[in-house]
């Protein structure tokens, strides 16, 4: 799609129409950035869930896919108790199954380093956003599961920002946020949580000097900063 | 500026192989033309808010089946946007009507300017209500959405050379409309007045 080069050619004249067109479509057309915002957010959970739901029906049985599947049934299975019996879910901080959550999440990650690495910075904000809600519901024990995964998050973050530029600079900004976000939390928890929270607050400290100290760009896009794929091919590409 | 066709069939490989990430790069290529085609068919905002949305859920639900076979994938995504809104036009009983377009805020200017604006804005909306459905249709895949004619054909159900020949017809209406040089030095035989009276099936028609 050209937009500059597509309407012009076709009729002489119409370039001061096109203009008068376009102020149109941009005063009275245009999408609201919030709103698009909110739906951006609902449509990539909603792709989310469907890949979830694809690892769930139709993943092979061996190997490391084969575990997946295996986990994925029981989050499924978790999600559907937890759900008819109305309690906590089981995939919350601190729960059952929170754990294989964070496996299964870690391991569909895209393939595409940039991506990749974006994604890293998503799951480190979710574990934030984890620990703010376990806070605001005073439940101390699901707050230091979801500070324990953030810390975790962010060495893997850190492993896939690598030394380009790009990834670098969103994820200090990410974490630099975060330590905000964390600083107050732990003026609002008692003593013992507040010491997670100062633990994953010096976390971010560290990741932030560490990527200060890293050389600069030193990758290209595409190119995979951190470990290898898991073994088995366990990437999001590959079939789950 | 808009991804090429490349980084776009790229892209929607990636998100049919369940990559959220890519499909959210789809949707920030795509959701302000989208928008912009279900807004100039629509009379509320919060109603183009919601089609847009359900268009890209539909989309998220059809990719697995999208085969590019020289199929622009732009093309593809006008084409459920179109029944998206034909859909909603027939369960709502609504006509889409673009003098009832959105008014949306027009930035920091004064009110003198404003008033000059709106005056002009209102002035095209009502150019463009004097289209017939299909002519109106090229111009928002066209201008508004900014497709290519073939994604535009492949979106209308019609062949290219017809697409433009409605877009042709279109724009000298339009300019007839708002009063701009009709003098365009044509060398072709031309129909420059609006078809009102031709049958419209536009947006009735399923594709």
């Amino acid at each position: 799609m050209n937009k500059e080069s597509n309407v012009h050619d076709d009729h002489p004249g119409a370039d001061e129409l096109g203009l008068r067109l376009e102020a149109y479509a941009s005063a009275r057309l245009s999408p609201n950035r919030k709103a698009a915002a909110r739906i951006r957010s609902a449509l990539i959970e909603e792709a989310r869930m469907r890949r979830l739901a694809v690892a769930i029906g139709g993943a092979p049985r061996s190997g490391r896919a084969g575990a997946r599947r295996i986990v994925a049934l029981l989050l499924a299975a978790g999600l559907t108790v937890a759900g008819a019996a109305g309690v906590v879910n089981a995939t919350s901080p601190g729960g059952p199954l929170y754990g294989a959550r964070i496996w299964l999440e870690t391991n569909t990650l895209p393939a595409n380093a940039d991506a990749r690495a974006m994604e890293r910075i998503h799951l480190i904000d979710e574990r934030v956003e984890e620990a703010q809600r376990a806070a605001a519901t005073g439940d101390e024990h699901a707050v230091s599961a979801a500070i324990a995964a953030y810390r975790d998050a962010v060495e893997a973050a850190l492993t896939d920002a690598g030394t380009v530029d790009d990834r670098v600079v969103q994820l200090k900004a990410a974490l630099g946020l975060h330590v905000v976000v964390l600083e107050t939390l732990s003026d609002r928890l008692p003593a013992a949580a507040a010491k997670g929270i100062e633990r994953a607050i010096e976390a971010s400290h560290q990741a932030v000097d560490r990527l200060d100290t890293r050389p600069g760009d030193q990758g290209k896009p595409g190119d995979h900063p951190g470990p290898p794929e898991t073994p088995g091919g366990g990437g999001p590409n590959s079939a789950p | 500026m808009r991804a090429d066709d490349d980084a776009i069939e790229q892209l929607v490989l990636e998100a049919q192989r369940g990559d959220p990430w890519a499909f959210g790069r789809i949707f920030d290529e795509f959701n302000e033309p989208i928008h912009r085609f279900i807004a100039s068919r629509v009379n509320r905002p919060s109603d183009a808010e919601d089609l847009t949305q359900l268009v890209f859920v539909k989309a998220l639900e059809a990719l697995p089946r999208y085969e590019p076979r020289g199929i622009p994938f732009g093309g593809w995504l006008f084409r459920l946007a179109r029944n998206t809104i034909i859909d909603h036009a027939r369960t709502h009983h609504e006509h889409a009507d673009l003098t009832a377009a959105t008014h949306q805020a027009t930035g920091e200017a004064g009110p003198a300017e404003l008033a000059l604006l709106h005056g002009d804005l209102d002035a095209v909306a009502r150019a463009l209500a004097g289209l017939t459905d299909e002519q109106r249709e090229a111009i928002e895949l066209r201008f508004f959405a900014g497709l290519s004619a073939r994604e535009a054909a492949e979106a209308m159900g019609k062949q290219e050379g017809t697409v433009r020949g409605l877009q042709f017809r279109a724009i000298a209406a339009l300019r007839r409309s708002l009063g701009m040089d009709l003098d365009l030095g044509l060398d072709v035989d031309v129909d420059l007045e609006p078809t009102r009276g031709e049958p419209a099936p536009g947006l009735g028609e399923r594709p």
